[in-house]
């Protein structure tokens, strides 16, 4: 190694250490702040038995959210797990016993439109804390001081599946996620608009392990070649931007372009690949009188087949 | 937010609307028929992509479902004996198991009068030697043998049966099984070539299928939850190698070129992935995850020879079988707290490493297109390895209850073999204020800053691969990124709420001389919602983006050019949309009648602009023209219920598809018989179409 590279290498390696200082520092410091406040606070009162008052005397008031309630799964009595199932209506909304003495004061009872979004999920967190949901904490939604009931109902749901407040799964993103609703009308899309799958299919909104709420996989290539499996490879040769993320080249929410491209073929491959020869040629209107095969039908792919990734011995350019 | 794509409507139209609101949606089927008149030049298969709406009778949105105190049963059945039908069952014994199936059948319709000279017989494809001869003899021209082609339906069909087992061993013990199993057949556009004046278009068999296995067990109670599982996914391909007629040969030969070519399709590949995960509540609303999975990716096809021409010689393989195996390991661990109700704190670690232990495959001699053997300047493969490690901290204050102010900060560093930059780093801050829960008011804003900061520099990396030391890839090269995005929704009435967005971003690329250099967009929407009593819904959104991004080249062979800023070139490349949504729902606004009306417009165009160096010695550019896409879709849905168990009603789908796409339009296309290119008339057509269904809907 010569004595530049060294020095490069040192200089390199200084610079991480010394901005990893920070980090660890803050990490550190932040669990030292959660055991410290944790050792001053300490957990929760538990409630005492005698503080509820049991279902039959919430509907006496509150027939009709009763009603709905023993129609969704949270009113099944058979199931241990389920509201109905331990303290009815104040598994929820906590013991009623202050609420029914003040002759139904609402500040004397947990109420959902009135709570912070925190203290929402927390409530519905003591139960949904496995599988899809194992991850809300820290998750963009809860970083966004999204709640439960942004999206759910317990007592007036709208769609047929998980309770939600619009009528499906779409419309329930599209109330913040306008764009990406938007491109699933363009040109090259996935079969959401016909209904073959949505939001979730490929999102978990309620946190995941993955970037970007992708349900499956802990990375982006992950969760497209759950799918797209023959793209899995490992291929012999690889595309490195291909191996790296799909989404440098597809956007999966829609595009102008066929196969979801960011940018029309050859536009796109020549946003990397200019070196000599056709690469770095314009394909202007000249080529397209021409009818040049590296601008018209499917453009760089018209040869480049194999631009997943090749097992040909001889793909080293992807031809093959 | 009421406004939707017509799509929402449409599976609404599946639901009586008697189930909303409700746990299990009512029992129902729709029996009738459906015809659908195109117009003339009409592309049918792109307006059934991913649908089938043939002419014919119809049974549809089958729901059946029994639900007790006890356990909840439900069968689905959806465009049944269509190309995308889909079925459903699934069984809950409340608190012991659950279980489901679902069978969803999609069609990917690429094309119906796409032609071949090619018959397909597994993965070998053959054209008529007399053709082959007539070619390369000279008797005949590629111009007129294409008369010859036979026309075919270019379509995959994508078939997923999906089994989920849950069995609660306790209260606080889940067993969790799955098995889904996708089969992918059909035929796929594709291409094999055998030199620059001589590519052809294929429609390469697709044979596949994938069978995902899952299991594990997790264990949960109020405060602390762990969990083991286990993923396998299993790939296997029927058809692993294509072999293909060279149309313009009849013979193998060293210098003019072979008689077919071969190619290896997608390799048969497994997946193994052992993860396990905790979680545990701390005192003062604190919360801790940890999360760890290993996975290894293997495939071991056996290896093609280098080339299928008898008349090159023999190249030897490094070795049989292509030996390719991926270790990923992934981990996650996050800490959040909320210590008082003022402030909420977020600290996550994410790392996931790729390591690819495939070793080098030797390849000192390589042959092309299976045509030209000559020494290939890399030597062997570069298996690619990079390790991610994310850091993320997110500090929440939240002075009242209805909103919250965060400021936060992530750093990523990618770890990468082979590339130009042997690490990348990017830090972003960001700051977004939400204000929620408000009954008349939602205000969100976020605002994000990024710089990417690529070291270790390899300019011998772009060397071997001929390409300027100043170009960088846009996806790890140095970047500087700024994103706003706001959205607001007024409701000040119950029945009324109006919203709006804006987005903003732009990127910067300022180390790039050549490659991309910025791209920028801005999306901006307004929609309206009225609601002004149960029975009547009416909504409408707008929605216009802009985006744009500027790339540099430089047009040069190998030599003078190479070095000369005259043949420098760039590409401006913008693309506007609009998007729009309406809807209107009258239900019982007249007597025992429910109408439904939407409407989705989408207009987009794309445009490349082409620009020199103003001392330019290239010649001068013919720009382009404006490749635009417009997509129209109306639907009416008028139901009449005779009684509250039978109904009566017709819908009636409007689609109108308008392209004009320079590549693949029929203008530019008109003949399988290119100057250096034997197509299959895979095209971008338009297609208006208009389909009238008739049903009777009972409910039981």
């Amino acid at each position: 190694m010569s004595a530049p590279n060294l020095f490069e290498l040192l200089r390199t390696r200084m610079r991480r250490h010394i901005i990893g200082i920070p980090l660890r520092l803050l990490i550190a410091s932040g669990f030292a702040w959660a055991l410290a406040a944790g050792l001053r606070g300490g957990w929760p009162a538990a409630a005492q038995t005698n503080d509820y008052v049991g279902t039959a005397v919430c509907v006496t008031c509150h027939d009709t959210e009763g009603q709905s309630l023993r129609k969704t799964l949270h009113g099944k009595t058979e199931n241990p797990r389920s509201p109905a199932a331990t303290q009815g209506c104040e598994t929820c909304h906590g013991p009623g016993r202050a609420h029914v003495d003040s002759g139904g004061e609402p500040e004397k009872i947990k109420r959902f439109t009135a709570m912070a979004a925190r203290d929402i999920s927390a409530t519905c967190l003591t139960c949904h804390n496995r599988g899809d949901h194992a991850n809300w904490n820290g998750s963009t939604h809860d970083a966004r001081n999204l709640s439960c009931v942004t999206c759910h109902s317990v007592h007036s749901p709208k769609a047929a599946k998980a309770q939600l407040k619009a009528v499906s799964v779409i419309a329930t993103c599209a109330g913040c996620h306008k764009t990406e609703v938007a491109k699933l009308q363009r040109f090259g899309h996935m079969p959401v608009r016909e209904g073959k799958m949505d939001c979730t299919a490929c999102h978990n909104p309620h946190g995941s392990t993955n970037v970007r709420l992708l349900k499956v996989g802990n990375w982006v290539n992950e969760a497209c070649v759950s799918c797209h499996t023959e793209k899995r490879g490992p291929y012999l040769w690889d595309h490195a931007p291909v191996r790296e993320a799909c989404n440098t080249c597809h956007d999966p929410h829609g595009s102008n372009n066929e196969r979801m491209l960011v940018a029309k073929l050859p536009m796109l491959c020549q946003r990397c690949h200019i070196g000599t020869k056709h690469p770095s040629t314009i394909y202007d209107g000249t080529q397209l009188v021409a009818r040049s095969s590296r601008l018209i039908g499917r453009g760089c792919v018209n040869c480049h087949a194999q631009i997943h990734g090749s097992n040909s011995p001889a793909g080293n350019a992807f031809l093959r | 937010m009421r406004t939707t794509l017509c799509l929402i409507a449409a599976a609404l139209l599946l639901l009586p609307a008697s189930v909303l609101g409700q746990g299990l949606p009512a029992n129902s089927v729709d029996f009738g028929g459906r015809a659908t008149a195109f117009a003339a030049g009409s592309d049918e298969a792109r307006s059934q992509r991913y649908r089938d709406t043939r002419n014919g009778l119809t049974l549809d949105a089958f729901t059946f479902g029994k639900d007790t105190e006890m356990r909840r049963f439900s069968l689905q059945a959806d465009h049944v004996g269509y190309l995308d039908q889909h079925y459903a069952a699934a069984w809950n014994e409340f608190g012991r198991f659950k279980v489901s199936f679902d069978w969803n059948q999609t069609p990917l319709f690429f094309n119906e009068d796409t032609k071949t000279l090619f018959s397909t017989s597994r993965g070998v494809l053959r054209i008529d030697d007399a053709i082959q001869a007539g070619l390369q003899g000279g008797t005949t021209t590629l111009g007129s043998a294409v008369s010859q082609a036979h026309p075919f339906d270019l379509r995959v069909r994508r078939d997923v049966a999906d089994f989920k087992m849950t069995y609660s061993a306790t209260e606080h013990v889940d067993f969790k099984i799955s098995l889904k199993s996708t089969a992918k057949t059909g035929n796929q556009p594709w291409a094999g070539t055998f030199g620059f004046s001589d590519a052809v278009e294929l429609p390469v068999p697709v044979d596949t299928r994938t069978t995902d296995l899952g299991a594990g067990i997790e264990w949960a109670n109020g405060r602390t939850m762990a969990r083991l599982a286990y993923d396998g996914s299993f790939f296997s391909n029927n058809v692993s190698t294509l072999v293909w007629d060279n149309p313009l040969r009849a013979t193998d030969s060293a210098a003019a070129g072979p008689l077919q070519g071969r190619m290896s399709l997608w390799p048969n590949s497994d997946m193994h992935t052992g993860s396990a995960m905790g979680s545990l509540s701390l005192p003062a609303r604190s919360h801790a995850t940890a999360y760890i999975s290993v996975a290894d990716w293997s495939q071991n096809d056996p290896l093609i020879p280098f080339t299928i021409n008898s008349a090159l010689a023999t190249i030897p393989l490094d070795r049989p079988t292509a030996n390719a195996d991926a270790r990923i390991t992934s981990m996650n661990y996050s800490f959040n707290s909320r210590p008082t109700d003022l402030v909420y704190y977020t600290a996550r670690y994410r790392s996931y490493d790729y390591k690819n232990r495939t070793a080098v495959f030797n390849v000192p001699t390589t042959v092309s297109y299976d045509t030209t053997v000559a020494a290939f300047a890399g030597g062997g493969t570069s298996p690619l390895s990079y390790t991610r490690r994310t850091f993320d901290a997110d500090l929440m204050l939240m002075p009242f209850k209805y909103g919250s102010f965060r400021a936060g900060y992530t750093r990523e560093q990618v770890d990468q073999t082979v590339r130009y930059f042997d690490t990348t780093t990017e830090d972003t801050f960001r700051v977004s204020a939400d204000t929620t829960a408000v009954t008349w008011l939602t205000l969100r804003g976020v605002y994000e800053h990024a710089k990417r900061v690529g070291s270790g520099f390899d300019e011998q990396a772009l060397d071997e691969i001929g390409e300027q030391v100043s170009l960088r890839q846009f996806d790890i090269s140095d970047r500087t990124a700024d994103r706003f995005s706001a959205i607001a929704q007024v409701t000040p009435l119950s029945q009324l709420a109006v919203n709006a967005s804006v987005s903003v971003g732009s990127e910067d690329r300022p180390g790039s001389g050549f490659g991309l250099r910025s791209n920028n967009n801005h999306a901006y929407s307004a929609g309206v919602d009225f609601v002004p009593r149960d029975a009547v819904s009416m909504g409408i959104t707008f929605e216009r983006e802009w985006y744009t991004a500027l790339q540099a080249s430089r047009q040069a062979n190998p030599g003078v050019q190479f070095n000369d800023p005259t043949r420098d070139w760039t590409t401006n490349s913008t693309d506007t949309v609009q998007t729009l949504s309406a809807s209107l729902d009258l239900l019982k606004a007249w007597p025992k009648t429910d109408v439904r009306m939407a409407y989705d417009y989408s207009r987009a165009e794309s445009q490349y602009l082409y620009g020199l160096a103003p001392n330019t010695t290239l010649a001068p550019v013919v720009q382009l023209p404006v490749v635009s896409n417009e997509l129209q879709r109306g639907t009416l849905d008028v139901r009449y219920h005779f009684t509250p168990k039978l109904a009566a009603g017709v819908v009636y789908w409007y689609d109108r598809y308008i392209v004009n796409d320079f590549a693949q339009s029929a203008s530019t296309l008109t003949s399988l018989a290119q100057p250096s290119f034997l197509m299959m008339g895979y095209l971008a057509r338009p297609y208006t179409a208009n389909t009238l269904s008739g049903r009777l809907t009972y409910y039981w």
